[in-house]
């Protein structure tokens, strides 16, 4: 099959995957957080088809795209590869969609999560936007293009946002700083919508108000005993975060997940009946696997850090000038945590040290996406420095973020096992010397 | 069959002894320093300038099992091209390297160089740090990471590069692309004067040996050409695309089913040569944005227009019948930008057939039996 412009666009797929979200909200939310979460994805995508029917501009980007600017521009956006993924995890059309993808040639070792809006866009699922916007994360090859297939089945405008690999120099802020004037100058051309620069100075704050909230709450994983996060929410928060950047309801969003921990602390309590194993999660835990994080919970482990949703550094928080927006929205990319798991290795290698150490876990899980040529390239890598730097024993298990079956799961739970035999002796040799 | 050129039998003996070539050899037997490079963004000339032989590291001749490789650097995401070299690394092959040079082109490259640089002891310098576009801003911004890599060079061999040195390795390595265009225009012929397999005889020992000895028998080649008439017969023409090929033996099993391949598109192959450093005021200027490859653009760089144009204009001058773009298990850029070509090419009538394969891989089984039904294709397209 060729790569041909796709004639017939039906959203019915797409409509029906938001009632679903409300459905996920009804039986798998348990913390207030959580139920927010879903009703603002429920809402931005309702923003998104409003858009789309009543003919206002509506842009679509990979992850890590400065959606400030959207907001700032009065155009509705979503994440792609967020939803198209989400709405196939859970609306079991991902043989389809991938089957769709593969047809135009994109084949399996593709990162599921960015082969999901490229089969969305193949079979005519997903609403036409005005234009897209890719980056390259930092250095992820596939966000830095599956637009470009995107933008040819639909025939929209495509622009990329290409980040430096060291992305903290002032070199590398400089020229993020350019690539974000030039990416404005092109959604304006675009939508036909100007920039409105003292809107988008408010957004940069309120996306620093939220990481400002975020830093309180990766002090209190430091510091409070038992673990006042539900294991596993760093995924939830993070694309809220991303979603909602420069908007008020993302930073309600941050102060309800923070509330809600200073609750559990007030109270004693975490999530886990008797917490018996801290954990770091060295990567992502494969989204959709509740029944696992919960046999875990049963278990006595908690998933305490998870520093690629959680590592902020408060000092270059502090150094985000709302007064300089556009430099601002390149210092908030790198001061996001997330973004250094795609960039050097030392970056997220000390922030996974670092935070193990200082949220005293007792071992490390890296729950490495199979097809991540980033992290889970290097999983051998993490292991030895996180035992010959912190000492920390590591579970290692390859998942793929959409594609888990039952089996799979039973299969994790057999290892999560044998590894918490091992934590078990580690204590008790510790205990006797 | 046609007779072998003797400058191919000496191009071809550079290629026997690698990674430790023998002109390698007799280099660091002068005492004199080799660093190793990766991936075509690193401007070879600045590591001329400064007195040391450039060796592009890739696999050899054949394919070579992963098994230290595939411990560090996991398999099920990252390219057979990245484990090979970091197997290669870990047997002690490159021991012979004083430093690596490496850019930051991919995900497979970047880790790669992280990777090594923590399990075997040759020092790598800083990665150039590579834009995926081509514009105004990224070539200014690559301008400082060729200046950058310059005063890396220098500190870490405590020599100095002046712009005179690098104004002569320019004028050397351009002579190179020169008569290596020279050489591509005569394979324009219906006849063309040597076979695809041999070609990248050719392009490997360009990689393997000092420059100015590698231009002599390039000069000797184009001579020997011209001198003996020497032409292959006419066959349907074909392209092999791909990011990265180094094995002539994979060559010359398609082509012993009946075509000619007369071009490619690796970035050890036309990639590498296409494009001249442009002469400028400022030669430091001139080299970030010719390796930039402004035309013959990486599938990674966005947008990916420039590739595609290029690529049709490939197909047109060299009056291709078919490609055969070999996609690289895991090479994502590759993989992404195949279907925004693919597609024109084929509508333009060109025949493409797209092909998974492991990098180094032989010429067995499914692929060679996709081979031969895309070759009968084309001969009977050809015979209509």
């Amino acid at each position: 099959m060729k790569l041909r412009k796709i004639e017939n666009i039906d959203t019915t797929m797409f409509e029906q995957g938001i009632p679903i979200m409300a459905q996920l909200r009804d039986h798998h939310s348990t913390t207030r957080a959580e139920t927010m979460f879903y009703d603002l994805t429920i809402k931005l995508c309702n923003e998104v088809m409003s858009a789309v029917k009543g003919g206002k501009p509506f842009v679509t980007n990979v992850m890590s795209f400065p959606t400030e600017i959207y907001w700032a521009m009065d155009i509705a956006g979503i994440e792609y590869d967020f939803i198209a993924g989400m709405f196939s995890l859970y609306m079991g059309n991902k043989d389809e969609i991938f089957t769709a993808a593969k047809s135009i040639g994109i084949r399996p070792e593709i990162c599921s999560a960015q082969r999901a809006p490229i089969g969305w866009f193949a079979k005519g699922w997903y609403p036409k936007p005005t234009a897209i916007v890719n980056t390259s994360l930092c250095q992820c090859d596939n966000c830095a293009q599956n637009a470009n297939i995107m933008g040819a089945l639909y025939d929209v405008p495509v622009f990329c946002i290409t980040r430096p690999y060291l992305f903290w120099t002032q070199k590398g802020l400089d020229f993020m700083t350019e690539e974000i004037k030039d990416a404005i100058e092109f959604l304006e051309k675009t939508t036909g919508h100007k920039m409105n620069y003292d809107k988008l100075s408010e957004a940069t704050r309120l996306t620093k108000r939220q990481m400002e909230i975020s830093v309180e709450i990766h002090n209190l994983i430091k510091t409070a005993r038992p673990c006042p996060v539900k294991s596993g929410t760093g995924f939830l928060i993070h694309f809220l975060r991303m979603m909602y950047a420069g908007r008020q309801e993302g930073v309600d969003y941050c102060q309800a997940f923070l509330d809600e921990m200073k609750e559990c602390v007030a109270r004693g309590k975490g999530y886990t009946p008797e917490e018996k194993y801290r954990l770091v999660s060295c990567y992502t835990f494969p989204p959709g696997m509740h029944s696992l994080l919960d046999w875990m919970e049963q278990q006595g482990a908690t998933l305490v850090a998870e520093p690629m949703y959680h590592y902020y550094n408060e000092a270059e928080v502090a150094k985000i000038d709302p007064s300089k927006p556009l430099e601002a929205l390149a210092r908030i990319f790198y001061t996001e945590p997330y973004h250094g798991f795609y960039g050097p290795y030392e970056v997220f290698s000390d922030m996974i040290i670092n935070d193990a150490i200082q949220c005293g876990v007792d071992g490390a899980v890296n729950f490495f996406n199979t097809n991540c040529r980033m992290c889970g390239a290097v999983s051998r890598l993490i292991k030895d420095q996180l035992r010959d730097k912190a000492g920390i024993s590591i579970l290692t298990v390859d998942v793929d973020v959409m594609e888990n079956s039952a089996a799979v799961e039973e299969e994790l739970k057999k290892k999560l096992e044998q590894f918490f035999l091992v934590l078990d002796t580690a204590k008790s040799k510790k205990k006797v010397a | 069959m046609a007779e072998m050129l003797k400058t191919m039998e000496e191009i071809a003996k550079v290629n026997v002894s690698f990674p430790f070539t023998e002109p390698a050899r007799k280099w660091k037997e002068q005492g004199k320093k080799i660093v190793g490079w990766i991936c075509i963004n690193v401007p070879e000339e600045v590591i001329h300038a400064a007195g040391m032989m450039p060796f592009r590291l890739t696999g050899g001749n054949e394919e070579i099992s992963l098994d230290l490789a595939n411990e560090y650097l996991f398999g099920g995401g990252t390219c057979s091209f990245s484990r090979t070299i970091l197997e290669l690394q870990l047997r002690g092959e490159y021991g012979f390297l004083d430093c690596i040079a490496g850019a930051t082109p991919c995900e497979g490259v970047i880790r790669l160089a992280e990777v090594g640089s923590h399990y075997h002891n040759i020092p790598i310098l800083p990665l150039l740090d590579t834009p995926r576009k081509f514009n105004d801003l990224a070539y200014k911004f690559y301008h400082g990471e060729v200046m950058e890599f310059k005063k890396n060079l220098e500190n870490f061999f405590g020599v100095t590069i002046t712009d005179e040195a690098i104004a002569d390795s320019i004028a050397l390595y351009n002579k190179t692309r020169k008569d290596l265009k020279k050489l591509h225009d005569l394979m324009k012929s219906d006849t063309p004067p040597l076979t695809g397999a041999e070609m990248l005889e050719v392009l490997n020992a360009a990689v393997r040996m000092p420059r100015e000895d590698f231009n002599t028998l390039l000069e000797k080649l184009l001579e020997e050409i011209k001198t003996t008439g020497r032409t292959i017969p006419a066959a349907p023409r074909i392209m092999i695309s791909g990011a990265v090929l180094n094995t002539p033996s994979f060559v010359k099993s398609v082509e012993s089913l009946g075509v000619n391949v007369v071009v490619d598109d690796f970035c050890n192959g036309s990639r590498y040569w296409w494009e001249q450093v442009e002469a400028g005021d400022d030669p430091w200027k001139s080299l970030a944005k010719r390796y930039l490859l402004p035309k013959c653009s990486c599938p990674r760089i966005n947008p990916p227009q420039n590739r595609t144009d290029w690529i049709s204009q490939i197909a047109k001058d060299f009056r291709l019948d078919g490609i055969i773009a070999l996609t690289m298990r895991c090479c994502a850029p590759y993989i992404l930008n195949l279907p925004m070509w693919k597609t024109r090419l084929e509508d333009e009538g060109v025949t493409v057939l797209d092909l998974d394969i492991e990098y180094g891989g032989g010429f067995s089984g499914q692929i060679r039996t996709r081979i031969e039904a895309f070759v009968e294709m084309l001969s009977l397209e050809v015979e209509i």
